[in-house]
């Protein structure tokens, strides 16, 4: 019997997709399809100038604020799961209690990379950061958390950070709050999760769209089979969409799929502009299932994970349909243990994936409309355990780009005033979350609402 | 439902999916014949199930190596999905894996995975204490959750504390001083770094009386246990749980209330649990519910009547895009399911799953012969789905008619009929 296993997958490219483009906007209904056929016009003719707002007669006008040459912002908000160490990120200069509560994974006092005019050093991995510190693009906030409802649950933490509601059950994230009010909630593009999804962007109403691995992220024709009319049935298995409203929502992934594959095939077939051949030469090995045992192992996160995914964000950036959020998910931070060989690689693919990143956007000329800020679910014990620390309570985060207001560290990490042995929460999180909301929407009054209260924008950011 | 309907959903929740003929033969013993072998196979004469790591060779135990070999435990277990004689024990197995979650990652060993699958196994449908208490002290468990760093002077609380919020009672239900106090009875219990078995040493046990959940007098392992499960949250939670797990995310809460009164006063036997839920899904309080990639999978598999090691080979990469490859759940909390089943990787990873499964189904199986005969009624029947395929689906499969039968397996296997179990 002949070996039924197929040898060469056809991948269902850009071309043979959009061969189809007239079909499938015809073939189903709702909005969401609507729209893409109009992302798939942009990308054909590569117009820079968003257009969306105008796409869906539902739409609630202009959502992010406008930047430069009318372009769309872009927050760009980088999730570090786990709960990272914030204390050998942004290591406090001068507090004896540091080394002596650390004694093997402490930052070594000749290694730290002091950050002039301030208490605080930098972990030497992140030395990519410093010209970023010196053009006044970074500031940093220190003791970060929640100052009420923070729990030694590790879920309920999580869930926190996430819905920044806190005494709520989490059902909704911060982001997903603020897409449900600023615009076009049927758009899947408007806010785009890489590395995974993100809790982040859950809303009432709003979609969006989460590619786990972009560089494996091509849909497969089995051998010999006619791909585009392939795509073309499965696009079509979308509409008219079911009265249950439950197949509804199943068929309603299909289009979302389609469109990210789209978008994602564009970005790595684009030459020049801060795309790279790596994710494109990915792609090309690693679209098909495949074997189980290979699908685990390409799994394990690379050393270069934010590297890869910033590059994929600034692609998608660069293709100018008028994204506003992307989250970029890296796992690895929790470091109960080999902290030592862990953390340092974390931080040099953060510290090599946010300078690449930024650098990209200077050479776009984009580098007003964006601005990146990091997140983690808690800081860890201050004191060492084992080879490890344990989970904390305050945090901290960096935020960049040229709104901010940089060379600054706003908050401390206060090691005489423990709580618990844990670093305190004295800056909310949700001002950090508010100064971001405030840059991408232009409006304090929605950025209020979605965090339920106003809190102080702690001058991070210039609007 | 009619009764075909009925034996296929059972089938479809909790039963990895039906083979092909299988539903014809079932429909012939009548859906009450067919819930009795599913609820208790002993009484109807069902044949026992294989272990599915029976003959199976595995890396030896040894804490100085991390093994972390997953695909010799997992590819194992999914054949046995596909192939038990008794699938709701097998499916039972896959639930209580997704409640008391270990990951491989952690416990690094293959062996103690396996120790704690089969554990589950053996008592995942008896009674809930003895399951709790047998998996609060499993090696795989113990690693996993800190018990083996829980020390009379370093107490660690992370077990305590999802024993409580995760395993027992939920969110809500204690404080933190019962955190505090069901680790402190709990410290004391490790692992022989030779045979992998668990030990207790009681120097390393505090064993002064506590008060957990209003109970005192709690010093060790079997009253902890007693009072987690003595507590009235847990039957409500456990029926919660298993309930939604079956019947869906919007099953009726009256519904959960009755059963957990029947858990608790049966003894919090697990068994006549899960037949009630049956009954009342068969009954009417069945409620949508988005299929996970794994009964997906094993589902596409058994109804294509494909070899499941080829299967293995040329889409079991696709679980981990989808977002769901045994032994290694995101977090402590499982597999929260439901939406996340639709994100755009999941749905990429689905299509693609299927197209390499299409491309792998004999010709002369039951869907393929369907397909090719454009029935697509005898098509959406064979996939495990007798009440067929909406507009939109029959529409799409008309379009790849003339494209060939591995087209149209592709397009049925990946519509959004088959994504709601």
């Amino acid at each position: 019997m002949a070996d039924p296993r197929p040898t060469e997958p056809t991948a269902l490219n850009r071309r043979s997709f959009l061969g189809v483009a007239g079909g499938v906007a015809a073939a189903a209904v709702g909005g969401g399809l609507l729209w893409n056929s109009l992302v798939r016009e942009h990308l054909e003719d590569e117009v820079g100038s968003g257009t969306t707002s105008t796409s869906t007669p539902t739409s609630a006008g202009s959502s992010s604020a406008t930047g430069s040459a009318g372009r769309r912002r872009t927050l760009v908000v980088l999730q570090l799961s786990g709960g990272n160490d914030g204390l050998n990120t942004l290591v406090p200069g001068g507090q004896g209690l540091y080394f002596d509560a650390r004694p093997t994974l402490q930052v070594k006092e000749g290694e730290i990379v002091v950050l002039e005019g301030t208490e605080y050093g930098l972990h030497p991995k992140l030395a990519p950061l410093v010209p970023l510190w010196n053009e006044g693009r970074l500031a940093a906030v220190n003791g970060v958390g929640f100052l009420e409802g923070q729990s030694r649950s590790h879920f309920q933490a999580m869930d926190l950070w996430w819905s920044a509601l806190p005494g709520h059950a989490r059902t909704t994230g911060w982001l997903g709050r603020w897409l449900d009010r600023s615009g076009d909630t049927t758009n899947p593009l408007r806010a785009i999760a890489l590395g995974g999804s993100s809790a982040l962007l859950i809303g009432d109403r709003a979609i969006s769209t989460s590619v786990r691995d972009p560089s494996a992220f091509a849909l497969l024709a089995p051998k010999g089979a006619d791909a585009s009319r392939l795509a073309e049935a499965f696009a079509a298995t979308a509409g008219p969409l079911s009265a249950d409203p439950d197949l509804a929502a199943a068929q309603a992934s299909v289009p979302s799929a389609l469109s990210a594959v789209e978008l994602l095939a564009k970005v790595t077939d684009t030459d020049g502009g801060g795309t790279t051949s790596t994710a494109r030469a990915r792609g090309k090995a690693n679209g098909q299932p495949g074997d189980l045992e290979k699908g685990i192992r390409q799994n394990r996160g690379g050393k270069t994970e934010m590297v890869e995914l910033l590059d994929v964000a600034a692609g998608i950036i660069e293709l100018g349909i008028g994204t506003e959020i992307i989250v970029v998910g890296v796992s690895g931070y929790d470091t109960h243990a080999n902290q030592a060989t862990m953390h340092p690689q974390l931080l040099d693919d953060l510290a090599q994936g946010t300078s690449k990143f930024l650098a990209a956007m200077d050479a776009q000329g984009r580098s007003e409309d964006v601005l990146v800020m990091t997140m983690s679910e808690f800081g860890r014990r201050v004191q060492e355990n084992g080879n490890g620390t344990d989970h904390g309570q305050g945090g901290m985060q960096f935020i960049s780009g040229r709104a901010v207001r940089g060379k600054q560290v706003v908050g401390v990490a206060d090691l005489s005033h423990l709580v618990d042995g844990d670093l305190r929460s004295i800056v909310d999180t949700r001002s950090t979350y508010a100064a971001a909301l405030d840059w991408l929407g232009g409006d304090t009054q929605l950025t209020d609402e979605v965090l339920g209260g106003s809190f102080d924008r702690l001058g991070l950011v210039t609007t | 439902m009619n009764e075909r309907e009925k034996i296929a959903w059972l089938y479809r929740r909790v039963g990895f999916g039906l083979a092909p003929g299988q539903l014809d033969l079932l429909e012939s013993k009548g859906v009450s014949a067919v819930l009795d072998e599913l609820a208790d196979p002993d009484g109807s004469g069902v044949p026992r199930a294989k272990d599915p790591w029976e003959g199976v060779s595995l890396p030896e135990f040894d804490p100085q190596q991390a093994r972390r070999d997953i695909v010799s435990v997992i590819a194992p277990w999914l054949r046995a999905m596909v192939e038990t004689t008794r699938p709701l024990e097998e499916w039972m197995r896959w639930f209580w894996h997704g409640h008391f979650v270990s990951t491989i990652a952690v416990v690094k060993q293959p062996k103690l995975m396996v120790g704690q699958l089969q554990l589950l196994g053996q008592f995942g449908l008896g009674d809930f204490r003895t399951l709790l208490r047998a998996v609060s002290i499993d090696p795989a468990m113990l690693v996993y959750l800190d018990g083996i760093k829980n020390k009379k002077n370093a107490v660690n609380e992370n077990y305590g504390r999802e024993l409580l919020e995760l395993f027992g009672l939920g969110i809500g239900n204690y404080t933190e001083a019962d955190v505090r106090a069901a680790a402190e009875a709990l410290t004391g219990w490790g692992i022989d770094r030779g045979t992998g078995q668990a030990r207790f040493a009681p120097r390393q046990h505090d064993d002064k009386a506590q008060t957990l959940l209003g109970r005192s007098g709690v010093h060790d392992l079997d009253t902890v246990i007693d009072a987690v499960v003595g507590h009235d949250a847990c039957p409500r939670f456990i029926a919660g749980k298993l309930g939604r797990a079956i019947l869906g995310p919007d099953v009726d809460p009256n519904l959960t209330e009755r059963l957990a009164v029947e858990l608790r006063s049966n003894g919090m036997q697990i068994r006549p649990l899960v037949r009630s839920i049956l009954e009342a899904g068969l009954d009417g309080a069945a409620a949508p519910l988005v299929i996970a990639p794994v009964p997906w999978f094993t589902g596409a598999m058994k109804a294509l009547g494909v070899e499941v090691n080829s299967a293995l080979d040329v889409a079991g990469g696709g679980l981990v895009p989808a977002g769901q490859v045994p032994l290694a759940a995101p977090n402590v909390a499982g597999w929260p399911g439901g939406r996340n089943w639709l994100t755009s990787s999941a749905t990429v990873a689905r299509f693609n799953m299927a197209s390499a499964l299409a491309d792998l189904t004999p010709g002369d199986s039951p869907a393929a012969r369907a397909a090719s005969a454009g029935d697509d009624r005898a098509l959406a029947d064979a996939l495990n789905h007798p009440d067929g395929f909406g507009p939109a689906s029959s529409s799409a499969l008309s379009s790849v008619r003339g494209a060939g039968t591995t087209s149209v397996l592709t397009i049925a296997l990946s519509s959004p009929e088959l994504v709601l179990a």
